[in-house]
């Protein structure tokens, strides 16, 4: 009963909460990072159109493709970037990592952009076509770094983690609370419908008992008509002995009754009572015995 | 998040406009081609040390020359100071590796060697170098498993 108890308001409900917690908020996380990874992209894509231009602007202005990537391959967030002909000829390149240009021309399409990882992290690869001002075409290959928004990535799960934690030592003190509160409410009905099945019980002997002194005191009143009878017809010397034993019924008549009036159930009524005379009629009763030396009153 | 992300784009941008002081180019030289990764078993002929990349440690470069064929091949290892194995003249050495060409000579930048039986991987499947992040990973080869 106990383990079921724990079970139903304890472990149940908290591994409820626990579990959908902890798929709401991985799907909202999950949309989120989608969401940002998706909006990167359009600005990374933006940032390349850019890039495209000030490449096709230089390379009019005759600086070989080398002298441009030595500027561009400068910027910390560019881990590597090349440059390819119409043919898909890689021109030149630059990488901030010695030969490290993850990029393979087999099934590659005219634009196209993936995330890649590494262990510097998430690289950002933008694949896509681009024409010089004197209608040559191109091809601009980019490796950007997702560091920052890995970073974030880590900081959201770091908070998700503490959020969670958080989340479970309130959830297991609420739920203890609750299965507490809930044991002691079924410890009182227990204590109830015992108290119940007592005065069930207590109702039964007093019945049983009322019936008994019934059935003494019948006899009882036969007896005591027969010593009445037995003093007015008794001689003399008897009468003493008739008399014990009148008084004798008499008390036996009594006990049952003391008996039966204790077991009856108590019956507690409320009611109004004026105290003033209650005490000065113990008093009138007390002030008789005032006269005695030994006799003084108190009031306490 | 939404400031994060915004910081996030502005220094893209500034990144790229902005010519500062940052780490110098490398110099291109090759990079690590994955759609002409080979692999080759040979000798080692000859130990070089050179620079390859621009502000970059010389590196072991090794003339294998192939078993078969007696082809030789230039085979770029890594950075010397990354680099914690001796090689010697005439010992046997399996690469794994983008090839190209250069003036005349075939060469070979390796991802994963195989030497004395041990395996070594120096850069990751795209060609990420592993003394630049990741560590060099070695692995004891097993009977009958592949390269």
């Amino acid at each position: 009963m106990r383990g079921k108890n724990f079970l139903l308001f304890f472990s149940l409900p908290f591994i409820g909460i626990i579990v959908i917690f902890f798929v709401l908020s991985s799907l909202n996380r999950a949309y989120i990072k989608n969401n940002t990874e998706e909006l990167v992209k359009e600005q990374l894509q933006a940032t390349a159109e850019i890039l495209k231009v000030n490449i096709s602007h230089l390379l009019r202005e005759h600086y070989s493709a080398d002298e441009i990537f030595e500027s561009y391959s400068r910027k910390e967030n560019i881990y590597y970037m090349a440059l390819l002909d119409e043919k898909k000829e890689v021109l030149s390149w630059s990488s901030q990592f010695e030969g490290y240009l993850p990029l393979s021309l087999q099934s590659i399409r005219d634009e196209e952009s993936w995330i890649i990882d590494s262990p510097a992290g998430k690289i950002f690869n933008y694949f896509s076509p681009f024409s010089s001002q004197e209608g040559k075409a191109y091809f601009l290959y980019l490796g950007y770094s997702l560091k920052n928004l890995e970073e974030m990535v880590v900081y959201s799960r770091r908070n998700f983690f503490l959020i969670f934690g958080l989340i479970s030592v309130i959830g297991i003190i609420f739920f203890l609370g609750i299965y507490q509160l809930q044991g002691h409410y079924l410890e009182k009905k227990r204590e109830a419908e015992e108290e119940k099945k007592e005065k069930e019980r207590y109702r039964e002997i007093s019945a049983f008992t009322s019936g008994v002194g019934h059935e003494i005191k019948n006899p009882l009143n036969s007896v005591s008509l027969v010593f009445e009878l037995l003093q007015k017809k008794a001689p003399a010397y008897l009468q003493e002995e008739v008399g014990a034993g009148k008084e004798e019924i008499q008390k036996i008549s009594r006990i049952i009754d003391q008996f039966a009036s204790t077991l009856r159930p108590l019956k507690l009524s409320k009611e109004t009572f004026a105290l003033g005379e209650i005490v000065s009629s113990i008093r009138g009763s007390l002030i008789k015995e005032l006269d005695k030396a030994e006799v003084e009153i108190r009031y306490v | 998040m939404k400031k994060g992300l915004s910081l996030f784009i502005a220094a893209c941008f500034l990144g790229l406009w902005s010519f500062s002081s940052g780490q110098e180019p490398q110099k291109p030289h090759h990079f690590y081609n994955v759609d002409t990764e080979r692999k080759i078993k040979g000798t080692i002929q000859e130990i070089i040390m050179e620079p390859r990349y621009k502000d970059s440690s010389p590196f072991l470069i090794i003339v294998l020359e192939e078993k078969n064929t007696h082809k030789k091949f230039i085979v770029e290892i890594s950075p010397v100071r990354f680099f914690t194995h001796d090689f010697h003249k005439g010992e046997e050495l399996e690469v794994v590796g983008s090839f190209y060409s250069k003036e005349g000579s075939q060469n070979i930048i390796a991802r994963q060697i195989r030497f004395r039986g041990e395996i070594i991987i120096l850069r990751d499947k795209h060609g990420f170098p592993a003394w630049r992040g990741g560590g060099m990973k070695q692995k004891k080869r097993r009977k009958g498993r592949g390269f």
